[in-house]
């Protein structure tokens, strides 16, 4: 009784944190860009008119509010109905699924908004640092050392655990799937580092920060996601399967605030975009 | 340290790179031993094509202006605040210039100069 209790409460908790406080803090922040750095003054920003960004935030904000209703109907229906926690895990993670879909498609216009920026500022002028960028210009030796050695754990884990021939237990696959997360989340840090930039008229102090964080979060989310793993194959070992829905809200939480940092994330120098013929 | 290289100028855009490497390391914004991005970073960062930054990483290579070592990447050389000061182009012109001189002292006609240059390159 008191796990449901629980897994309701961090289910809500879900509900707000990735659909209503979240998304609101983002469209704050994207208001606020509207209102410093109109169109009159920053042209270059804004390569479509100022109308259609309103209409894809207020759409953006209406598919939160419609996912929030839905939430809450989700949770009353949990609330009254019996069921085993197996079906709570499998709910949790198909309701995540769909809290991000508009932050993904928000995502998606902004890449589409990079493209018409490049096309509408033609650019003979190029600029770049004469610097080399280097992993450790963005994460600290030790915080790569945890995560490597969170990662290690790991697998000295799951030869541990496979001694004990659990029935459920995925063996070997689970150190090859957080390996290919983590390569695939290498390649990610590779691009971003020295991959072409995807705003072509991003200053180079904001491109840094921004890999910072890309980097930050794509580490910690390595890190939790282990963590994630483990505490499961332990919760399963255990018999308290009972927990593992409430452990499950609370990591989707985390990734989602993670996540959410690199959109949060404020650009300092917006004289790039004025319609300054000496930056043309 | 930042480069700017304009793809609309008429100077190459390797000869622009070369020439803005070897004036940041006369005025030592660049020192010896100083690391210098990648070709594929310097290539994705000033949207050009690999060839483009390879071609010029190879002349300040062969002037000394610049080292590559190995999988540790590209640094400025020790010895690159002199070799800077050479310009092979302009000695290449000056030395023809004075070859030609002698030819035409000689009697020898432009396009016989033109003939034999083009025999021998």
């Amino acid at each position: 009784m008191t796990e449901h209790a629980l897994f309701h409460l961090f289910l809500l908790s879900q509900i707000l944190v990735i659909s209503y406080y979240y998304p609101n803090r983002l469209l704050g922040r994207l208001n606020h860009v509207f209102e410093t750095y109109p169109p009159a003054t920053h042209p270059r920003l804004y390569p479509k008119p100022i109308e259609s960004y309103r209409t894809s935030h207020r759409n953006y904000m209406i598919a939160n509010r419609i996912i929030i209703l839905a939430g809450f109907f989700l949770l009353a229906g949990l609330i009254i109905t019996p069921r085993s926690g197996d079906w709570d895990k499998a709910i949790l993670t198909w309701f995540f699924m769909l809290q991000i879909v508009p932050l993904f498609l928000l995502d998606l216009g902004a890449l589409r908004e990079f493209k018409l920026m490049r096309n509408a500022n033609p650019n003979a002028t190029r600029r770049a640092e004469l610097r080399p960028r280097h992993l450790f210009d963005f994460v600290s030796p030790a915080y790569l050392g945890v995560a490597i050695a969170t990662y290690i754990a790991f697998a000295a884990f799951i030869i541990f655990v496979n001694q004990f021939e659990f029935p459920w237990f995925g063996g070997y696959q689970n150190v090859v799937g957080i390996t290919a997360m983590n390569l695939f989340f290498a390649g990610i840090v590779l691009w971003n580092m020295y991959g072409k930039k995807p705003n072509p008229l991003q200053a180079n102090e904001d491109r840094m920060r921004q890999i910072e964080m890309s980097v930050k979060v794509l580490m910690f989310t390595s890190i939790a996601a282990t963590i994630f793993i483990s505490l499961s194959i332990v919760l399963s070992a255990f018999e308290l399967n009972h927990l593992q829905a409430i452990v499950q809200a609370v990591y989707f939480q985390i990734l989602a605030v993670a996540s959410f940092q690199c959109y949060l994330q404020p650009s300092t120098n917006f004289e790039v975009y004025k319609d300054d013929p000496a930056l043309a | 340290m930042e480069i700017i290289i304009n793809i609309d100028d008429p100077v190459p855009v390797f000869s622009q790179m070369i020439m803005q490497i070897k004036n940041a390391v006369l005025r030592e914004k660049v020192k010896p031993g100083d690391g210098l991005p990648s070709i594929r970073q310097l290539a994705n960062d000033l949207e050009l094509n690999q060839k483009t930054v390879a071609k010029a990483y190879r002349l300040l290579e062969r002037d000394s202006v610049i080292q590559t070592r190995g999988y540790r990447g590209t640094f400025v050389h020790p010895d690159a605040k002199e070799n800077s000061n050479v310009d092979l182009n302009e000695w290449v012109t000056t030395k023809l210039s004075e070859t030609i001189a002698v030819f035409k002292e000689s009697g020898v006609t432009d396009s016989e100069i033109r003939i034999a240059f083009g025999k021998l390159m």
